[in-house]
């Protein structure tokens, strides 16, 4: 696991100038609205990135932890502001662009891991290739095989997830995300679904991948979970609270100024 | 991703799913299935029908006297009067007023008793020319047809019917031997092939004689040279409407009328006699492949309403499939491809199942069931559109999908 090949840390930096944030939130707003009522889930966030970065988003459910998380990962558009991703304005593509965003930039990992139960892990890993314009199909599966090797699961790869532990499927996924060498690792709740074994492990593989020059969101409400990124964001009532970019910032002391239980 | 991406993804679902996959093509084989069964057994009954009338002869016109065009309200129907003469069919047989007329035989029938030694039978005598063979399309079993010599001379010589011959002569020979109509002994001098029964009609017992033998020494009557029935003969289905327009003019002239409302004969095709019998057998079919139609339909939203249910269960697939990268219209295509093939493969299952039925039926009962190309290729063609149509909802309530709210579920 510790040969990580150029493939990796290839896209580490985005295309384009270097130094160019990942992620460059500009006064980012989300509101709901259902008729009469509105909600404002989430207000003017600003945030940047860098490339390299590992970065973990907290917060109490309903704080807009969520609805960040969705902006960040092109799921859903924010309602104000302005969000560069990798130096790409997404604010206001449609669904089509977005897709094709989500394809080339980012990497999903799932807390409830999101694998297809009937597919081998080879072909599931493959499957964000399969969108991708242009990757014939021996390609793919040399790609998956690689991905798969390098999350340590080499000699799985014809195992379909109902065969292998909570902690392998994460790892599966993982491969998924990285598949496409994106220019950013989004992790939702990672270990949410996992003992303290397999916590420990999909963990270290991440940092692995972190060290290896990938950007890494996490978004966790676990602190023990957030203290592995280099710096935390903590997300309240729909407000960015550590809204400076202060890379000094560590986590645990985050925590004890925030509060968090 | 490409088409052929998408049609594996989109087979490798359906196959995931092997027992509902086929109970929702169920619908859609027994509708493709029965369509072709019952248009099938029409097209069966149908072309039986046109088989018995098409053996009366080819390329037919059949000139009767009276007429059903009348709108003064005083002529009588068909057959209501005898204004055909001999002297019409001697018009008609001439090469330079009608050339695309072939053959004239004129016709007159009449029930009679026959004897031959002890034997006795009544059949219709048929009194025409020598030209009856050729456009009525008979042919002989043995011995000689009427000849215009016997025509000529009213010669006292008979051809019998298969089915006159084996009444009246058993198993010994009819050729040369004698039979007695009305007190005139006849001599047969030909026996014709069996050609069958037209519906009630018995072509096969029928004694042939001269027409001038029947009108003079047989039946007599008022009128000697009246003619019943000319049958005209077309060099081929082409010139058949011509020698339609010749006979029709050349009978109006003779006959002194000045409009065609006024002729008192009616000539009436082959075809329009097949068109005639085919119609109850037609709307027949039509009602019966209206009732499969409605069943294929039913098939078709069953199709949606499994459709459906898929889109809900497999939320989190959509959800996963667009999170990393799939467009909307991949993901409709996805689902339209997949309803597509359910009613692609339906409906090949259906006409395979058509098909066969359609072969062995015919081998175990006396029914004949016709193999109708476009019922296999139509009914195919509505499967597959069934599917897509059916698919459309669906597929794009999973393209609409949000990817979020999809994930969220599981």
């Amino acid at each position: 696991m510790t040969n990580f090949d150029a493939h990796w840390t290839a896209g580490s930096t985005p295309q384009g100038a270097a130094g160019t944030p990942v992620i460059d939130l500009h006064e980012v707003g989300k509101t709901y609205s259902n008729g009469t009522l509105s909600v404002a889930a989430l207000k003017d966030a600003s945030l940047t990135i860098d490339a390299g970065e590992y970065v973990a988003i907290t917060g109490p459910s309903g704080s807009g932890k969520s609805t960040l998380m969705h902006i960040l990962g092109c799921l859903d558009i924010p309602t104000q502001g302005r969000y560069l991703l990798a130096g790409e304005d997404v604010s206001g593509m449609d669904e089509a662009k977005l897709a094709r965003v989500r394809n080339r930039r980012i990497g999903f990992v799932f807390q409830r891991f999101h694998l297809m139960s009937a597919l081998s892990a080879v072909t599931n890993v493959e499957l964000p290739l399969l969108y991708s314009p242009g990757v014939p199909a021996h390609e793919r599966q040399q790609r998956a095989i690689r991905a798969l090797t390098r999350v340590g699961l080499g000699e799985r790869l014809d195992h379909r997830p109902g065969e292998l532990s909570g902690g392998q499927q994460q790892r599966v996924a993982i491969a998924r995300a990285l598949v496409t060498d994106p220019d950013l690792i989004l992790a939702d709740e990672p270990t949410g679904n996992l003992d303290s074994t397999a916590s420990t492990e999909v963990l270290a593989l991440l940092d692995e991948v972190n060290d290896a020059g990938k950007t890494i969101v996490l978004i966790t409400h676990e602190s023990d979970v957030a203290a592995r990124a280099r710096r935390t964001i903590r997300v309240r009532d729909g407000e960015i609270e550590a809204a400076n970019n202060d890379h000094a910032i560590s986590a645990p002391a985050t925590s004890t100024n925030w509060g968090i239980s | 991703m490409s088409w052929a991406a998408t049609l594996r993804t989109a087979a490798q679902a359906l196959r995931l799913h092997r027992m509902r996959s086929l109970l929702t093509m169920l619908g859609i084989m027994i509708g493709v299935a029965a369509v072709i069964m019952t248009v099938g057994f029409g097209q069966g009954a149908q072309d039986q029908v046109a088989s018995q009338i098409n053996s009366l002869g080819s390329n037919l016109l059949i000139v009767s006297p009276g007429s059903t065009t009348s709108s003064t309200g005083v002529r009588g129907g068909v057959g209501s009067a005898s204004t055909l003469t001999m002297a019409d069919a001697e018009a008609l047989s001439s090469d330079r007023a009608a050339p695309d007329i072939t053959g004239v035989a004129p016709t007159t029938s009449s029930s009679a008793a026959m004897s031959a030694g002890t034997q006795n039978w009544t059949t219709s005598v048929v009194g025409t020319t020598e030209s009856w063979l050729e456009v009525r399309s008979q042919e002989l079993a043995s011995g000689r047809f009427i000849t215009a010599d016997d025509v000529a001379t009213n010669a006292a010589v008979t051809v019998l019917g298969a089915s006159t011959s084996q009444e009246l002569f058993g198993r010994a020979g009819a050729l040369d031997q004698s039979v007695v109509v009305n007190g005139v002994a006849l001599s047969v001098v030909g026996v014709l092939e069996s050609s069958g029964a037209t519906g009630s009609t018995n072509n096969d017992d029928q004694a042939i004689v001269p027409i001038t033998t029947a009108g003079q020494r047989l039946f007599g009557g008022t009128d000697r040279s009246a003619v019943q029935t000319i049958y005209l003969q077309a060099a081929d289905q082409a010139s058949l409407s011509a020698a339609y327009q010749e006979a029709n003019s050349l009978l109006l002239a003779l006959h002194g009328a000045t409009t065609p409302t006024d002729a008192d004969f009616t000539i009436t095709s082959q075809e329009s006699i097949v068109e005639a019998a085919t119609s109850v057998d037609r709307t027949m079919t039509i009602l019966l492949a209206a009732v499969a139609g409605i069943s294929l339909l039913v098939g078709g939203i069953g199709v949606m309403n499994i459709m459906l249910v898929s889109v809900t269960e497999r939320v989190g697939e959509i959800g996963l499939r667009k999170a990393v990268g799939a467009e909307p219209r991949i993901i409709r295509r996805q689902f339209l491809l997949e309803a597509s093939i359910l009613g692609l493969a339906g409906g090949a299952i259906g006409v395979a199942i058509g098909v066969s039925s359609a072969v062995l039926i015919p081998l175990l009962s006396s029914q004949t069931i016709a193999i109708s190309m476009p019922a296999i290729i139509g009914s195919l063609v509505v499967a597959v559109g069934i599917g897509v149509i059916f698919g459309v909802y669906p597929a794009s309530r999973a393209a609409r999908m949000a990817p979020i709210d999809a994930l969220r579920t599981d």
